[in-house]
């Protein structure tokens, strides 16, 4: 038992270390952007993902220096990685679009959703993280067990009935979270995304050069992937893009 | 041909005998008949005759119908057949018609041309001292089976190129008669030293060829290649693979105590290799090479303007910027532009194209850049130049773009607004949402108080897996102590235990205080209420208003042991006299006896737990 609380202290030490670390890099970063030394920072921002030190705010200032040092691609790949960390703020939707205005290749986006209902899941669906769903799921599942000991304490009907109906509530509420987790889980362990990273790179019909060049992608441009083969990535773009890009020219949406 | 001079002869005869048209057909009629079981014959020593193959062919003549005085049939012309030998000899052979017969065959032995076609070889026969044509041989030659069935040429436009020019590089295909299809194009690896726009191959289609020997071919651009460095350079050969027709193989089977065998030909798969090219790769002459070239070679237009002169504070106005040429495949680089100083600018829109005209790539870039005047006033956007190597003119060529003056007037939106407010700016003719984006800048990096980690794969941390069931674990336990707590809470007998416990202590404290207060009238009284009490609540029974007889009996019926009935009684039978004769009991001995009292109850307690 010692042992165990002596590795759970040390776990907890070594990971405000790394806090404190960071902390000492990412403020020496946002002084060297403030300066206009935009390589600087985006080394000092680096060195706080070196540490394990992840957050939201650090994947939107890595994209903030990346674009201001002309990396288009890179700077919309940090665009996206903040925004699953904060998927509603509306700095990283405003930078994201902005810097995606500056790709070569246009790709179509399918049309908002008009019904408003669906809408409304959708919005909520997209506007909390799975880390923020998944503390109000445990959350909502102390409540209920509150209430279900509360219920079979209480005599009184009337107060018991309403007891069960906040109990329903709840239940119904912990469902669709679980539903909206069990989705987004599917979609970020089966799925994932990268960006092209340089100016231009060819898509091949294999995993080398001596295939034949089936198209050509440029910088910015968000792919999915579909599988990964040695120094090549297999990516998809809508229905009519599909091949094989070298990993070197692509940076990967974590 | 001794048919024909039999003719002749027949055709020398006087007048008066000369047959007229019905005979002479009839005669030939005869003739060919005859010439079923008589006159010359050509056979050979197989069905087919492959380029560079060795064979026989044999001049077979009825004995009888020899000449006399003759040499052996000559072939005049060999066209590329080698002779290796010419003998003769006489056989016997059965014909349908005439029966069995002697014959002389005259025996040649040939070596067939490599190259595979029909041929015609003329003989001649020396019969009495005379030259005599005997006709043409016609042999037709086949491709051998081993011999490739396809054939692969590179050929590129040019040979002499400057670094960085486009040539185009054509590929033929040749099909002979043994290729079975099964055509494929392997990886199509055209070396680390060009740049290269692959031809889309899938639309080749083969046409009939007019090559001697050739069954089909087809021919078509495969890349357009433009040399990054200079110096000899080679394109790697292409490789392919299909299907072509093997050569007959004799196979022995057994069936049971059957043994045979069979001539089976089938396809296998075959690799043609198409050679390297190889070319001369000139560098770039040193003269007039301008600073900044841009590394383009070809025949290029470049072509700047700016769709208004004239606008408002707020307003923008978009440069476009044009490069089309036929040098490297693909690539054009940006233009170096100048400083906008008075104007503010976001990444341009670039866009590029790559067509297929007169056979050859053409590349043309697009530039689009959006300025925003920052204040009122007259300003100049500066020319700026491009440039580029033209081979037919072995010259560099720099352009330069006009130079253009921008009157800006005051607009609606204030300067302040323009130069980094939120205001939607308004530009006709573009997509509204691209240019209320355009003229805004990307927004503040953050500055967060408290640096801490987030988490985004919560659900692989084991602690709020516990977190998550902890809630479960506590309910069963609880649901099963509340069931059995309820159920206790029915049940009379173990009601009046607990309350049994509770009050013990309760009135023990209560007797022990009077007793410190030295109340002790009051001793035998409590104490006798106490004992009945809790022995009626312990065992759940009425023990008031019984006679000690009855309270012996009761407690014995309860498996109270005897000891401790005799005790019980004691007390009592003390504490009765002690109401009508009251006995000075010290306080040393109350508090032993009421310790006495509790240990016995405890244990009485314990035991009906």
């Amino acid at each position: 038992m010692k042992a165990w609380l002596v590795i759970l202290a040390l776990l907890i030490v070594s990971a405000s270390a790394a806090e404190a670390n960071c902390e000492i890099q990412f403020r020496a970063g946002v002084e060297a952007y403030k300066n206009e030394r935009y390589e600087e920072s985006i080394s000092q921002w680096n060195s706080c993902l070196q540490m394990g030190v992840r957050f939201g705010d650090l994947y939107f200032n890595l994209g903030n220096a990346y674009y201001r040092n002309g990396q288009i691609g890179q700077a919309i790949r940090h665009y996206h990685t903040a925004k699953k960390y904060m998927p509603t703020d509306p700095d990283v939707q405003a930078n994201l679009e902005f810097a995606e205005m500056s790709m070569v290749d246009r790709t179509e986006t399918t049309g908002a959703e008009e019904n408003p209902v669906l809408k409304a899941i959708f919005n909520l669906h997209h506007a909390l993280t799975v880390d923020a769903q998944w503390r109000l799921i445990v959350g909502l599942i102390w409540i209920f067990a509150i209430l279900l000991a509360a219920t079979w304490m209480i005599r009184h009907e009337r107060l018991r009935f309403w007891l069960q109906i906040k109990m329903v509530a709840v239940a119904g509420l912990t469902g669709i979270l679980a539903l909206s987790v069990i989705a987004k889980i599917w979609e970020a362990e089966t799925s994932s995304s990268a960006v092209i990273i340089t100016r231009a790179t060819d898509v091949m019909s294999g995993p080398g050069e001596k295939y034949q060049v089936l198209h050509e992608l440029h910088e910015g441009t968000t792919v999915e992937v579909r599988e990964q083969r040695d120094k090549w990535v297999s990516i998809r773009l809508g229905d009519q893009v599909a091949g094989f890009v070298s990993s070197d020219h692509i940076g990967m949406v974590e | 041909m001794f048919r024909m001079s039999r003719m002749r002869q027949l055709a020398n005869l006087p007048s008066l005998h000369r047959p007229g048209l019905k005979t002479v057909a009839l005669c030939c009629l005869l003739f060919l008949t005859g010439l079923s079981y008589a006159g010359m014959n050509v056979e050979f020593d197989r069905d087919r005759i492959e380029a560079g193959q060795e064979f026989r062919m044999f001049l077979v003549i009825p004995l009888q119908e020899l000449p006399p005085d003759h040499g052996l049939p000559e072939i005049t012309d060999l066209q590329g057949f080698d002779l290796k030998g010419v003998d003769s000899v006489d056989e016997k052979i059965n014909t349908f018609f005439t029966g069995r017969m002697t014959v002389r065959k005259f025996r040649y032995t040939l070596v067939a041309p490599k190259v595979n076609g029909a041929y015609s070889l003329p003989m001649v026969w020396n019969v009495g001292g005379q030259q005599r044509s005997i006709g043409k041989i016609r042999i037709d030659v086949a491709r051998s089976m081993d011999a490739p069935g396809l054939q692969v040429l590179l050929t590129p436009n040019k040979q002499n190129i400057y670094e960085g020019e486009q040539l185009t590089l054509t590929m033929t295909l040749l099909t002979y008669e043994n290729f079975q299809g099964g055509l494929n194009l392997g990886s199509v690896d055209l070396g680390n030293d060009f740049v290269a726009h692959r031809a889309d191959l899938s639309k080749l289609s083969f046409g009939r060829s007019q090559r001697p020997g050739v069954q089909s071919e087809v021919s078509a651009p495969i890349a357009w290649l433009a040399p990054i460095r200079s110096g000899a350079l080679e394109v790697p050969e292409l490789k392919f693979k299909y299907q072509k027709m093997g050569a007959p193989k004799m196979v022995n089977k057994q069936m049971g105590n059957f043994s045979f065998s069979s001539m089976t030909q089938g396809t296998e798969e075959a690799t043609a290799l198409s050679g390297k090219v190889r070319l001369k790769v000139q560098p770039l002459p040193l003269e007039g090479l301008p600073t900044q070239f841009t590394g383009l070679v070809g025949q290029y237009s470049f072509d700047a303007k700016v769709d208004k002169t004239q606008l408002q504070v707020g307003e923008a106005l978009s440069m476009v910027i044009t490069i089309r040429g036929n040098g490297k495949p693909g690539s054009i680089p940006d233009p170096v532009l100048p400083s906008f100083s008075e104007f503010r600018s976001v990444p341009p829109e670039a866009d590029l194209q790559k067509t297929i005209e007169n056979g050859q790539v053409w590349t043309k870039r697009t530039l689009k850049v959006f300025l925003y005047p920052k204040k009122k006033g007259t300003f100049t956007i500066p020319a700026f130049s491009y440039n580029w190597f033209d081979p037919k003119a072995k010259k560099y060529v720099v352009v330069e773009s006009p130079t253009w003056q921008i009157q800006v007037e005051k607009g609606e939106i204030t300067e302040a607004a323009a130069t980094g407010g939120g205001a939607p700016l308004v530009y006709a003719g573009a997509e509204k949402r691209a240019i209320e984006q355009l003229g805004q800048d990307i927004r503040f990096i953050h500055e967060p108080t408290r640096i801490q980690n987030q988490f985004l794969r919560l659900y692989k941390s084991v602690l709020w897996w516990i977190l998550l069931f902890v809630p479960l674990l506590i309910l069963i336990p609880f649901r099963m102590w509340y069931s059995r707590y309820l159920a206790n809470r029915s049940n009379r007998a173990y009601v009046r235990r607990e309350r049994a416990m509770r009050i013990l202590q309760e009135r023990l404290i209560e007797i022990r205080e009077l007793v410190a207060n030295k109340e002790m009238r009051q001793f035998y009284a409590k104490l006798e209420s106490l004992l009945i009490v809790f022995l009626g609540d312990l065992y759940n029974t009425e023990l008031q208003g019984l006679t000690r007889q009855d309270l012996s009996a009761n407690l014995a019926q309860h498996k109270v042991p005897a000891e401790d009935i005799a005790r019980i009684l004691q007390w009592l039978e003390d504490g009765d006299r002690a109401r009508f004769a009251p006995i000075a009991v010290s306080e040393q001995d109350t508090m032993a006896i009421l310790d006495q009292v509790q240990a016995m109850c405890n244990r009485l307690g314990r035991i009906v737990s």
